[in-house]
């Protein structure tokens, strides 16, 4: 049982994504953004990417303030402006700091193995 | 954009104008010149005249009447010799008479010679001693005139060679009456011609020019200059007329034809004509001269004019041009701009619908779970599911033009991209459609998402395959160039740099202007409705432009539509193995004969074949197939042949090759297998029939079948 913590502004998929992972029997904790609360319990952060290429580089500060609040996660990006989801070895995932980036909309299985595959 | 070309065709007709007037501007001032030219000339045309004229009757009048005074003081001498001899000489001695003769002349330079004549014509007195003998001169003209007295008094004999000296001269006389009125004689003076020659030569004429003394007759007295070999007994009597007013007359000489100022003036009351004539080309040569610089001056101000205008409006022109360049650069940047605003829109799109799609298919996925198999749920939520699939694939496809969407980037082996593109897509196409394929872009990689360059070439042949419909061709060619200068492109341009190019060119209806300016444009399609989406070529240009290329099109109604993608190489890249799965079962090195006319799949058959570890020999016809393997039947363990073949199909290929060796194997493929098909492969003896495109796998596992069974 993983601690889970899912970012998504989008209240469907935060309440899909949750509902897939707590199937799992994961803790799962949803929340529209980032809060300021630091916490090194959680072992994992799907978190959603709405602009990756944006090129004031917010995305990739976003990723770098879920990791600082979450020093002990792994960070999964999720987003709709991927085509095809891209794993660790990708240079776009690399550049984000992200250890996966998933394309929105997925499957439940997409999910879950990523998931594996980030831890 | 309507104020496009209504501003254009207003700075059009501005420039037009400018052009116009500058042109205008220079026949004006050609004009001018030529114009103050002939004026001038004309000016001095009049003044050159005038002054001639003033010239020749000045001399004329200013002659005539030295003549005229000359002729007086002749006519006085004689008179006064008649009157002093009727009273008083006529009784001297002969002696006597000569020296009173003599004496007289004196006063009288011009005078030769005065001698008296008695009444039978014989020469009596002579003022001087001539060496000549007293001569009879009664056939002289004179004699006979003042005889008969028909003239007045004086009279002036035309000029003879004079018995008195043996020179040519006048001869003056008058008459002598005896008291009672009796003829008693002339009284003569003779002068030379020699001395009015004289008199004359002094006067510059200048050249071209010529005086005559004549006599009323026209008899020619003199002419100064004097001209050698000209005819003494010649006449002018034309001379005499232009004696009338005006004082300067124009004519053409009888004698040399050239036209001539003539001024004429009568000697005094006598019957003599004194004539200056000058030549008029002569007269006018100061002119000519004139005239003639002035039209080489015009000319060459004219030129100068001329080369001025001609350098302003290539001036106007090259800056027309410019400006017409840069807004042509302008429209195609803003056509760019516009599409990439375009992009960014949808891109935003693409990021609400893919959330929505997301809880869609997400829901949706776990209610398929819920759903007992068979059920009417089941089906509703399966049909809910395929739909969302195909929202998901139109997402991804706006996404892809949007440009906003993240893909991998790694090096993507271009050459073997196309060949799998085309294969794909080479037996979906009807028969009628050729399609002739020339990829040589090598081992060239480009930096990409495989897939997503996949789908540019397909996209594009699709394109091509639509625009021709039943019957033309399709050319596609891959190759590496260098661009060495920015090209402009229908939207933007192309940087410097290497490239491999993609040429996808068709014999299809093509575009018009209008259509093919919103080629790209999103959803803008001129298909019909549900045919396509508007997206393909807008998904092309968002790719291509994602991976730093380019894309131009051409097209021409009825002729056909090019569209060209350039791709920045990003160095070289291995030839991807086909990469057979290792529990395929492989061949050992059997020979295995691949017929297909289209030389790319030959090759990837070769290729796949090789792959899976047997020796494969390819032929583009099956002529020549058949012929190698009548060369050596015994060569070959298998045979791969498509059916649609030109000249001998596969199926008939095989019934031969069957009927010279039974035993061997053939694998017939095909993109289009029906019952007809499958009953004449059957008929031909094949062992296996294939559905393009070739699976790897099927392949392997077809050939290693029939190789088993043998």
């Amino acid at each position: 049982m993983l601690k889970i913590m899912v970012i998504d502004e989008d209240g469907a998929m935060r309440v899909l994504i949750s509902e897939w992972l707590a199937s799992e029997g994961h803790e799962v904790r949803s929340l529209p953004r980032l809060g300021d609360a630091s916490d090194d319990t959680v072992d994992l952060v799907i978190l959603d990417l709405a602009h990756p290429r944006s090129r004031s580089g917010e995305t990739a500060r976003a990723v770098q303030a879920v990791r600082t609040a979450h020093p002990r996660s792994s960070v999964i990006g999720i987003s709709t402006q991927v085509g095809r989801s891209l794993g660790s070895d990708s240079g776009a995932a690399q550049a984000l700091g992200v250890s996966l980036l998933l394309a929105k909309p997925c499957s439940r299985d997409e999910l879950l193995d990523a998931v594996a595959a980030a831890l | 954009m309507p104020w496009r070309p209504l501003s254009s065709r207003t700075r059009m007709t501005s420039s037009e104008r400018l052009r116009q007037r500058i042109v205008a501007a220079g026949v004006v001032l050609v004009a001018a010149f030529a114009g103050s030219a002939v004026y001038d000339s004309w000016r001095l045309y009049q003044q050159i005249t005038f002054a001639t004229e003033r010239e020749l009757g000045n001399l004329a009048n200013a002659l005539a009447e030295q003549g005229a005074g000359t002729l007086q003081a002749v006519d006085l001498l004689l008179r006064d010799t008649a009157d002093w001899y009727e009273t008083t000489g006529r009784d001297l001695s002969p002696g006597a008479i000569a020296n009173a003769l003599a004496s007289r002349v004196v006063g009288v330079s011009q005078v030769s010679v005065l001698t008296l004549v008695d009444a039978q014509g014989m020469q009596r007195h002579r003022s001087r001693t001539t060496g000549e003998p007293l001569a009879d001169v009664s056939d002289r003209p004179y004699f006979r005139n003042q005889r008969e007295r028909s003239s007045g008094g004086l009279y002036i004999n035309e000029p003879v060679v004079t018995r008195t000296e043996r020179l040519p001269a006048l001869v003056v006389s008058r008459r002598l009456s005896t008291p009672d009125g009796a003829f008693d004689g002339v009284v003569t003076a003779i002068v030379t011609l020699q001395q009015i020659q004289e008199a004359y030569s002094a006067i510059e004429l200048g050249e071209g020019s010529a005086l005559l003394l004549t006599l009323d007759d026209g008899t020619l007295v003199v002419r100064q200059p004097e001209v050698a070999g000209m005819d003494a007994e010649r006449r002018y009597p034309e001379l005499t007329a232009f004696k009338a007013a005006p004082l300067i007359d124009r004519s053409v000489s009888a004698v040399d034809g050239r036209a001539k100022l003539v001024a004429a003036v009568g000697v005094g009351k006598r019957p003599l004509t004194l004539t200056i004539t000058r030549d008029e080309d002569n007269a006018l040569r100061p002119w000519h001269d004139e005239v003639r610089s002035a039209i080489i001056r015009t000319l060459l101000l004219a030129g100068l004019v001329v080369l001025t205008i001609a350098g302003l409006l290539r001036q106007l022109r090259r800056l027309e041009a410019g400006e017409a360049e840069k807004a042509a650069l302008q429209a195609r940047l803003q056509k760019a701009e516009r599409l990439q605003s375009l992009g960014t829109l949808a891109g935003g799109i693409a990021h609400d619908f893919n959330n929505i799609l997301g809880a869609i298919l997400g829901f949706g996925e776990m209610a398929q779970q819920h759903a007992a198999p068979g059920s009417d749920l089941r089906r509703y939520v399966d049909r809910v599911m395929q739909a969302g699939a195909r929202a998901r694939v139109l997402v991804r496809r706006i996404l892809d033009f949007s440009r906003s969407g993240v893909a991998e980037r790694m090096p993507v082996h271009i050459q073997a991209t196309a060949e799998e593109a085309i294969a794909m897509l080479r037996p979906t196409l009807p028969d009628a459609i050729r399609f002739d394929a020339r990829l040589e872009a090598s081992t060239a990689a480009v930096l990409g998402d495989g897939t997503q360059l996949y789908q540019v070439v397909m996209n594009l042949c699709t394109n091509a395959a639509q625009a021709i419909g039943d019957a033309g061709t399709i050319e596609v060619r891959l190759d590496r160039v260098q661009c060495d200068a920015p090209k402009p492109l229908l939207l933007g341009e192309l940087a410097a740099g290497a490239y491999v190019r993609l040429v996808v060119s068709d014999t299809g209806r093509g575009m018009p202007p209008e259509v093919l300016q919103r080629a790209f444009d999103p959803f803008f399609t001129t298909k019909k409705v549900g045919e396509g989406t508007g997206l393909g070529l807008s998904m092309v240009h968002g790719i291509v432009t994602d991976l730093d290329g380019a894309i131009d099109i051409a097209s021409e109604p009825e002729r056909g539509t090019q569209v060209t993608v350039w791709l920045p190489v990003a160095g070289e890249i291995e030839t991807p193995p086909a990469r057979p799965d290792p529990h395929w079962p492989r061949g050992r090195g059997e020979v295995v004969m691949v017929v297909d006319d289209e030389r790319p799949l030959v090759e990837l058959a070769e290729e796949l074949l090789a792959e899976l570890g047997y020796e494969p020999v390819g032929f583009d016809s099956s002529e020549r197939a058949l012929e190698a393997f009548m060369a050596d039947p015994g060569r070959f363990d298998a045979v791969l042949t498509d059916e649609m073949l030109p000249g001998l199909a596969g199926s008939d290929l095989a019934r031969r090759l069957i009927g010279i060796r039974p035993e061997l194997p053939v694998i017939l493929v095909s993109g289009n297998v029906d019952a007809a098909l499958e009953q004449r492969a059957r008929d031909a003896g094949v062992v296996a029939l294939l559905r393009k495109p070739l699976g790897l796998q099927k392949l392997a596992e077809s050939l290693d079948w029939m190789l088993g069974c043998k």
